[in-house]
């Protein structure tokens, strides 16, 4: 029986994984911070039909006789190039530039790390993500603070009233890690440590390669749209190629079944 | 003339293998450093049998078509492509080294630099290329020389292989080592690209037709022969 219908019908769904990837890097192409991802493919095992030397032996073959058995996608890979610094003029908007994530506190006491820097704050006054996470070390505001300033390397300050000096209020720290296309993102942003994203190094912003803190910026997706569509385009072809071969192994059989009338 | 139904058929079997490697070629045509496969067929002892018709034992192969694949350039520092004739060589988890053109690799736990599939790359002196925890830009010149920060980690190797005939294929858009004969290679390294495979979608679709027609050509000679030798039985059996 024919391979090349189950080998083209692999291509095709090897295919569609891209073109998923795709659509979700280009509907998160305004989202804060989001790393676009691209799939890795490799080429199935291959069956050795006839092995070097033959075993006809007078033909005595060259070369070795290989069947592969189409494509799959293997891994998405993220790539985590800095993306776009925008202005907000929003205090309380932090941008990275480096390759530093904030470490933020989930509810159930572990620790997950994101590049989005829109905080907000909660009704007591503690610096939290847009989904309610406080960074860990936490950062408390207080009520009455007029100005709040963070400094390029993560010394957050409040300007309180009747004063002219800031007072401190805590250090926003920020963590690295040495493989980043190994974290399990979360959604929402959220990043998780693995075994192959290693243990993040975690310092002030400045030191370690860690890179530094913009108070009243956001990073922008690194989504490239224009790639995103000759991605797509190439992903699309190539997968109306294999339907092609669906359709010529079909003619074949068709052939095959004509021999007996 | 029983001769003739088995060439035919043989022919036919031979179409449908062909037809399988275009399927394989056309289901990694974006598949980074994949090398497209080519077939060719030798005919030996080629002589005419008793009714004077030809006949030939055939031998089917294949070679790893070498040819360069287009550069996509993508600014991932760990994207690396060869310019040039010659390989990575990398390690796979089973121990053997692999030849490969994909220079799609990322930074694993342990700082060593991996292909997706977790084949590591290999240094010049044989030992994997690893980068410090420190951490810092990656850069790679084009000589293949690897410096992380401003610490030099080694140099990427890259070989060359004489007869691409040679080559085995393994998963991954790799290719055996085991008894190759490795000369250094004269690639340069593009850093921040990646070679993208050298399938030529116009090339595989000729084929694929072509495949199909010869096919159908077959299969109407075996038939001919076929109704021939019914025609032979049925008339000089009404004698």
């Amino acid at each position: 029986m024919l391979h090349a219908l189950r080998t083209a019908a692999l291509g095709m769904s090897a295919q569609q994984t891209s073109v998923d990837n795709t659509a979700n890097n280009l509907a998160n192409a305004n989202t804060t911070g989001f790393k676009r991802t691209r799939v890795a493919f490799q080429d199935l095992l291959y069956q050795t039909v006839r092995a070097a030397g033959g075993e006809d032996g007078a033909a005595g073959s060259p070369a070795t006789l290989q069947m592969g058995h189409g494509a799959v996608a293997v891994a998405t890979v993220a790539t985590f190039t800095q993306g776009g610094l925008s202005e907000t003029g929003n205090a309380l908007d932090v941008a990275v530039n480096g390759a530093g994530f904030f470490p933020v506190q989930m509810p159930d006491g572990s620790r997950s790390y994101t590049r989005d820097g829109s905080f907000t704050l909660t009704a007591d006054g503690l610096l939290v993500t847009q989904s309610g996470f406080a960074l860990d070390p936490g950062i408390e505001v207080p009520p009455d603070a007029l100005e709040v300033q963070i400094q390029a390397d993560g010394t957050a300050r409040a300007l309180l009233p009747g004063e002219t000096e800031p007072v401190e209020l805590g250090q926003i720290e920020l963590a690295r890690f040495q493989n980043p296309a190994g974290l399990r993102p979360l959604g929402g942003n959220l990043f998780a440590q693995t075994e192959g994203s290693g243990e993040p190094v975690v310092g002030r912003p400045g030191e370690d390669g860690l890179g530094t803190v913009h108070q009243g910026f956001l990073e922008a997706s690194n989504v490239d749209v224009v790639q995103e569509m000759v991605d797509l385009i190439a992903s699309q072809r190539a997968y109306e190629l294999n339907s092609k071969m669906v359709q010529a192994g079909e003619e074949m059989l068709q052939i095959a079944n004509g021999v007996k009338r | 003339m029983l001769l003739r139904l088995r060439n035919a058929a043989a022919s036919m079997a031979e179409l449908a293998q062909r037809q399988d490697r275009v399927a394989n070629n056309l289901a990694n045509a974006n598949t980074v450093g994949y090398r497209r496969d080519q077939a060719f067929a030798t005919a030996l002892r080629e002589r005419l049998d008793a009714e004077g018709a030809p006949q030939s034992t055939r031998v089917a192969g294949q070679v790893a078509d070498v040819a360069p694949g287009e550069l996509i350039a993508t600014g991932n520092p760990l994207d690396l492509a060869l310019d040039g004739d010659g390989f990575f060589a990398v390690l796979g988890a089973d121990g053997r080294t692999r030849l490969t053109r994909a220079g799609e690799f990322v930074i694993d736990a342990e700082g060593t630099v991996r292909s997706p599939q977790g084949h590591a790359l290999l240094r010049d002196d044989g030992t994997p290329l690893t980068v410090p925890p420190t951490g810092g830009e990656v850069t790679v010149n084009t000589a293949g020389d690897v410096t992380v920060g401003d610490v030099a980690v080694g140099r990427v190797r890259v070989v060359a292989v004489d007869d691409p005939r040679q080559l085995v294929r393994l998963d991954g858009a790799t290719f055996d080592t085991a008894g190759l004969a490795l000369r250094p290679s004269e690639a340069h390294i593009r850093q921040g690209f990646l070679e993208g495979s050298n399938v030529d979608a116009v090339q595989e679709m000729v084929d694929l037709m072509a495949h199909v027609r010869l096919f159908e050509s077959q299969q109407k000679a075996l038939r001919t022969t076929d109704e021939t030798l019914g025609a032979v039985t049925r008339d000089l059996g009404a004698f």
